[in-house]
């Protein structure tokens, strides 16, 4: 017994022994660090966001996220690196997307789109640096549109037939269609920019350059660089680039990210002073949670309208749905404040017949409001002659043919709140006498969900927009019926049921337009539809939650469903 | 006693083999399209739009577009050479995604093990040789009510209290970062304090109420009444007669429980941002990253498998009943 005893005793001080050495290793940190490059003469490294007075500059900036930190690599959208380089953090992004939409120069220092669409001319600066210390030439720049096109296989990029250097400082691009605009739009909240051809020229054939993290694969022209990073402790360290301030001097000495289990240890943190504010792509604090900082006067909530939603959408080819009087009288049956509850608590809205929430652009608040007025709806039906014929409490169509609409959630893994909001659904049809059901194989299995959805086989489909879709492309998106000129049905992702040719024209418009006068023009009609024809709705406005602290810096800008971190904020923050 | 044995090594290497064609059929006649399983919904649609081609790579790469024998057979080669491939979410290698977790779940998983197991037998030894005492009619009802409460309830109530208003130790993590020595390793004891705390809580009181139970009853039978009628002290009795009969089972237990040391604590690695087998099993099942989630599975099933299996010997080792049945 004494020797079993002692055997296990010494395998415990032999792990500690071994997790000593791996600590060893992570903070030796020198695998882990990129290539030396331009540093900060003074790289506080006190955490807290303590900000130096005199100069304003924040010393440390310290931002807590729930996203993991296992892959540093530039040219890809992976874990927090990836995430925060949407906000041209160590990526020198091409342009940003200002808060009312407008694409703005970021790497780009200007640039022009010709008339037809088809040649975007734009600048670059020459002095910038790559974070190993190398100067950024017009080759970078050649070359990373060769990479994004023909090794990330960028689909923005599938019209772009040339790429050449018109000065020192300048180039341009050809494009085979009218996709100048919409390359720059689609990719101005994502995680297109400069490339360091010095790198990744011999990656050009690597299918698994996916898989290639830290030291070199994390160099970029961003305003910062990876310093250091420590995965076990999923943190990392990074400090500014002051060459590299394409949007004003960069503002903060050092940037460090901690990621935690959840976001209850987020919030937990941010009381305690230990992270200064919270991001992550798409997924803002639960609203249910955020009675955890209430009441503390240092902590802003970074309320603002969420872009993402739940929406319905008709079947528009439907015997009964394809009845503008049905679909009326079922956007009057709804308990639109429940719908809005069940989403996201006491703070979400009730939508208006835009089919947009308020933070996507061109949003029409002229528009009106849904309100329930179950009376209304069974009087809309009678009028239009969905009666209950053979007295069960049901209606049958105006032929005397039975009424039962088929309801389809959206199948996905965060589909149990959709499930929830078709039983609101089907409760207040019934309510109004529309009897309704779910196939349970269409909720069990994606690809018979799928199918039925591209068969148009529904009544009603609760699907769902994130924030990224509705920012740009939109929810409209989920509403067209016809293909984009030039691609098939089946691989266009078409879930919508509604073939008339100009609404369709205008969806496909959106992702084509030369211009923002175009993009809005096409958002405004396709709204202006939405609530003429009520081809379906949005089902509440939630609001996103993206705190921070305002105790020790100032300067915070909330972007509306993205929160504090964003291309403004390397230059707009200061320290208190 | 040999060809017992060898016939129980058997049957586990049949077992195993059983869980791994289960494991690899169950993800692939899972209802719906595998490489939106695998890639995740909204990936999947994103890449559909934008990079139909990373799609095809990606379908290629793990053989879906071959016929399903054919994957199987791909599969259990990789698990011959230990090739498991990539994990869909980290972008690594699955064996450099799991064997690091397989590490920090150890470094909670053997304290607790060892902790838990010595505290609960001398605990549940004391309570069970003197059922109703003063002793046992405080710790009981403890052990019971904690065994009662779900770990994750407990975990977040301490993690509110000692982590949160006292400060005493972190909200999350496993260490703090860039440090080495000795002072990472403190820094790692600072941030295991509060998890392996639980957990041993949590163990000492499944292990109490199994080595009370079997004290008392070994404690009743008619040879230990007779030991004590002989005039044999206590300790005597307790040490030649009580404990060498009712360790059988809790022995028996603690080999059953060597099973799980790779499982790792799901609830409690994951409210505590411990990046152990618990945590990742959960992540790569919710993440769809069955290549990871395989591995996982597989691990943690081999692992009950053997310690099934050293149970039996080791029950065949020391108990002489069975060991006579299993010679005559």
């Amino acid at each position: 017994m004494k020797r079993i005893l002692t055997l296990l005793l010494a395998s415990v001080m032999l792990l500690c022994l071994l997790s000593g050495c791996g600590g060893g290793n992570t903070g030796g940190q020198s695998d882990q660090t990129p290539p030396a490059g331009p540093t900060e003469s003074d790289t506080g490294s006190q955490t807290g966001g303590s900000g130096d007075i005199e100069s304003g500059l924040v010393e440390n900036l310290v931002i807590g996220t729930t996203t993991a930190q296992n892959t540093f690599n530039i040219t890809t959208q992976s874990d927090i690196f990836g995430r925060l380089n949407y906000n041209g953090f160590c990526l020198g992004a091409w342009v940003y997307q200002a808060p009312n939409g407008d694409i703005l120069p970021y790497f780009m220092t200007s640039y022009e789109i010709s008339e037809d669409g088809k040649i975007l001319d734009f600048t670059f600066p020459t002095d910038a640096v790559w974070s190993d210390g190398q100067p950024v030439t017009g080759e970078d720049v050649i070359f990373s549109f060769d990479f994004l096109k023909n090794r990330l296989k960028a689909n923005a990029l599938t019209h772009l037939e040339n790429c050449e250097l018109t000065g020192e400082g300048s180039c341009r691009l050809t494009f085979s269609e009218p996709d100048a605009y919409s390359y720059l739009a689609a990719t101005s909240s994502n995680d297109h920019g400069c490339i360091p051809k010095h790198i990744w020229e011999s990656q050009m054939d690597n299918e698994d350059y996916k898989s290639l993290s830290g030291g070199e694969w994390a160099v970029g022209c961003g305003p910062f660089k990876l310093v250091s990073y420590d995965e076990d402790a999923q943190i990392s360290q990074y400090e500014r680039i002051p060459e590299n301030n394409y949007h004003g001097d960069v503002s903060i000495k050092t940037i460090t990210v901690k990621t935690y289990a959840d976001q209850t240890a987020v919030l937990m943190a941010m009381l305690t002073g230990e992270i200064d504010c919270y991001y992550a792509y798409s997924s803002p604090i639960d609203a249910t949670l955020m009675d955890i900082i209430a009441g503390d006067e240092n902590i802003d909530a970074g309320e603002s309208y969420y872009a993402g939603q739940n929406q319905i959408t008709f079947g528009m080819e439907r015997p009964a749905t394809g009845d503008r009087a049905v679909r009326s009288a079922i956007l009057q049956c709804l308990d639109w404040e429940l719908l809005a509850n069940v989403q996201g608590g006491e703070t979400a809205e009730i939508p208006n017949t835009s089919l947009l929430t308020p933070s996507c652009p061109g949003f029409d608040s002229s528009l009106p409001k849904f309100q329930q007025d179950v009376e209304a709806a069974k009087k809309a039906l009678d009028d239009a002659g969905y009666k209950d014929v053979d007295g069960d409490g049901l209606r049958e169509m105006p032929d005397g043919s039975q009424l039962r609409l088929l309801v389809v959630p959206q199948y996905s893994k965060t589909m149990d709140l959709r499930n929830r909001i078709a039983e609101v659904l089907m409760e207040n049809m019934a309510a109004v006498g529309i009897d309704s059901y779910i196939d349970p194989e269409m909720i069990a299995n994606s690809e018979v969900w799928e199918s039925n959805i591209l068969a148009e086989n529904y009544d009603i489909a609760i699907g769902y927009t994130t924030a990224g879709i509705a920012k740009y492309t939109s929810a409209f998106r989920y509403y067209a019926a016809e293909p984009r000129p030039g691609t098939t049905r089946e691989s266009a992702w078409l879930w919508g049921s509604y073939h008339d040719a100009d609404f369709n024209a205008a969806i496909w418009q959106m992702g084509t337009a030369a211009s923002q006068d175009q993009y809005l023009e096409a958002v405004r009609y396709l709204q202006q539809v939405a609530d003429k024809d009520l081809i379906g709705a949005s089902l509440g406005w939630t609001k996103a939650f993206y705190p921070y602290r305002t105790d020790r810096i100032t300067g915070w800008e909330n972007l509306a469903s993205w929160g504090v971190i964003h291309s403004d904020t390397w230059s707009s923050l200061r320290a208190k | 006693m040999l060809r017992q044995i060898l016939t129980r090594v058997i049957t586990a290497l049949a077992t195993i083999f059983a869980i791994i064609t289960i494991s690899f059929f169950m993800a692939r006649f899972m209802p719906g399209d595998v490489l939106q399983h695998l890639v995740g919904q909204e990936e999947y649609y994103y890449l559909l739009e934008n990079q139909p081609q990373e799609l095809e790579r990606i379908s290629a790469r793990y053989g879906l577009n071959d016929p399903l024998y054919i994957q199987y057979l791909k599969y259990l080669g990789s698990i011959a050479t230990l090739d498991f491939g990539s994990s869909y979410t980290s972008n690594k290698t699955v064996l450099d995604t799991v064997l690091p977790a397989c590490k920090w779940t150890l470094l909670l998983s053997v304290p607790t093990f060892i902790a838990g197991g010595l505290l609960g037998a001398v605990l549940g030894t004391i309570a069970g040789w003197k059922p109703g005492g003063r002793f046992d009619a405080v710790m009981t009802p403890i052990a019971l009510f904690i065994n009662t409460v779900p770990s994750n309830c407990i975990g977040i109530l301490l993690l509110a209290l000692v982590s949160f208003r006292l400060k005493w130790t972190p909200i999350s993590g496993m260490t703090s970062g860039m440090l080495t020595g000795s002072a990472y390793i403190l820094d790692v004891l600072w941030h295991m304090a509060l998890p392996l705390f639980i957990l041993i809580v949590f163990r000492t009181c499944g292990d109490f109420m199994l080595m009370k139970s079997s004290v008392s009853q070994v404690r009743r039978e008619d040879y230990t009444v007779t030991a004590a009628s002989k005039g044999l002290s206590d300790r005597k009795v307790l040490f030649r007669h009580v404990m060498r009969n009712a360790l059988l089972p809790y022995i028996t237990s603690m080999c059953m429980q060597m099973g799980s040391l790779l499982s790792g604590s799901m609830i409690v690695e994951t409210i505590f941002g411990w990046k152990g087998m618990g945590q990742l099993f959960y992540a790569s099942v919710n993440g769809r990253d069955f290549p990871t989630a395989q591995l996982c599975f597989l691990i943690s099933a081999v692992c009950v498998v053997a310690a099934n299996l050293l149970s039996d010997v080791v029950i065949a080792v020391i108990d002489p009943r069975v060991k006579e049945k299993v010679n005559g």
